[in-house]
């Protein structure tokens, strides 16, 4: 045995050092895959929300941009779910880069599959109404009415009302068909 | 012989194992964190100790999937960049006598270099320089052309793409060269 290997051996010895038990290391890989998958299962819902409001509002802004009135089609734009997306996206990334493999594929490979997979889960959640439900849900918290600018232009741009209130009126009133 | 895989089995029953692995690779590592910093044998010896200690507690983490190399190397550049931020310095001043000649194998061809060098004047020119190097293209030289690790090998060392342990090796080389040129 080499001088180091002893030397290594005794210091082991003496402070008692352990092997870490093969549990940690498996509970470690399974909670980077979960936290992946729900990363992704978020970044689908949010993905789907995008879709659904450009989708009823598609209308207005077709209207808006024949009129060639821009500011308007601004304020139709979903910015709290792109930024929920980006995030999540973000978090996926990094996520998937402390797999065991994760690390060997470029990071444009990597952005650009979380994307795709987020936009195929999303159409999936859009075809069973998915966005639709949430959006009912999310409109009776306070918090989240307060971010969605207000649709219904006759009141100025400045005023904020709850999405769903009025449906004959809203843009973003999923359609019936 | 026994081979690396079968040692960490044995090494998770029996310590003695463990020092086999030890031996093996106390002698590669070494020059590896030589080749990284230039630091004296005590230190080195220091830093052998925790890759090993680490590599130790960590044994029921080794993924079969990977060489045991990549694995302890990737340990070795961890620990030794942890020795620079704990002792806040940086790798020591060389003298010739103490570099390794292989370092000349570093230089570009295309590398305008005076004729009258001896070969360890060379080498210790050349290891400054590769030691001045950002540490992203110090760590794929010294892989790549020390150490001689596959693009696949380095990727898992440095956890970093294929693709970009390629790119930072072709940039490393045109920084080294324009290092020696001046």
């Amino acid at each position: 045995m080499s001088k180091l290997a002893d030397k290594i051996l005794k210091k082991v010895k003496k402070a008692n050092i352990k092997h870490k038990p093969r549990w940690q290391f498996i509970a470690k890989r399974i909670f980077i895959w979960s936290a992946l998958i729900v990363a992704i299962i978020l970044l689908s819902m949010s993905v789907s929300m995008i879709i659904h409001q450009m989708t009823v509002a598609k209308p207005v802004f077709s209207e808006h941009f024949q009129k060639r009135e821009f500011s308007p089609i601004f304020k139709l734009v979903p910015y709290f779910w792109t930024l929920i997306s980006l995030l999540l996206l973000t978090f996926a990334y990094f996520d998937f880069k402390q797999t065991k493999t994760g690390h060997r594929h470029r990071p444009t490979i990597i952005v650009a599959s979380g994307i795709l997979v987020g936009i195929i889960i999303a159409a999936v959640m859009v075809s069973v109404r998915a966005p639709h439900n949430m959006e009912e849900q999310l409109q009776r918290h306070p918090l989240y009415q307060k971010m969605h600018f207000d649709k219904d232009f006759s009141k100025g741009p400045g005023a904020l009302r709850p999405l769903m209130k009025s449906q004959a009126n809203n843009p973003l009133a999923f359609p019936k068909n | 012989m026994k081979s690396e895989k079968q040692l960490v089995e044995l090494s998770l029953k029996d310590d003695k194992h463990f020092a086999e692995l030890v031996e093996r690779y106390e002698a590669k590592l070494s020059r590896y964190i030589f080749h990284l910093s230039s630091l004296d044998s005590a230190s080195t010896e220091d830093i052998l100790q925790e890759v090993f200690i680490k590599v130790y507690e960590n044994l029921n983490g080794y993924d079969t999937s990977f060489s045991f190399s990549s694995w302890i190397y990737r340990i070795t550049h961890n620990e030794v960049i942890s020795f620079f931020r704990k002792k806040k310095a940086r790798p020591q001043a060389i003298s010739p006598d103490d570099v390794d000649e292989d370092y000349i194998t570093l230089i570009p061809d295309d590398t305008d270099i005076p004729k009258e060098l001896k070969r360890k004047e060379l080498a210790a020119k050349v290891k400054k320089a590769v030691l001045e190097l950002p540490e992203k293209y110090r760590d794929v030289l010294v892989l790549r052309y020390l150490e001689d690790k596959s693009y696949q090998e380095i990727s898992d060392i440095l956890k970093i793409s294929i693709n970009n342990a390629s790119v930072l090796v072709n940039r490393a080389k045109e920084k080294l060269k324009s290092k020696l040129t001046i």
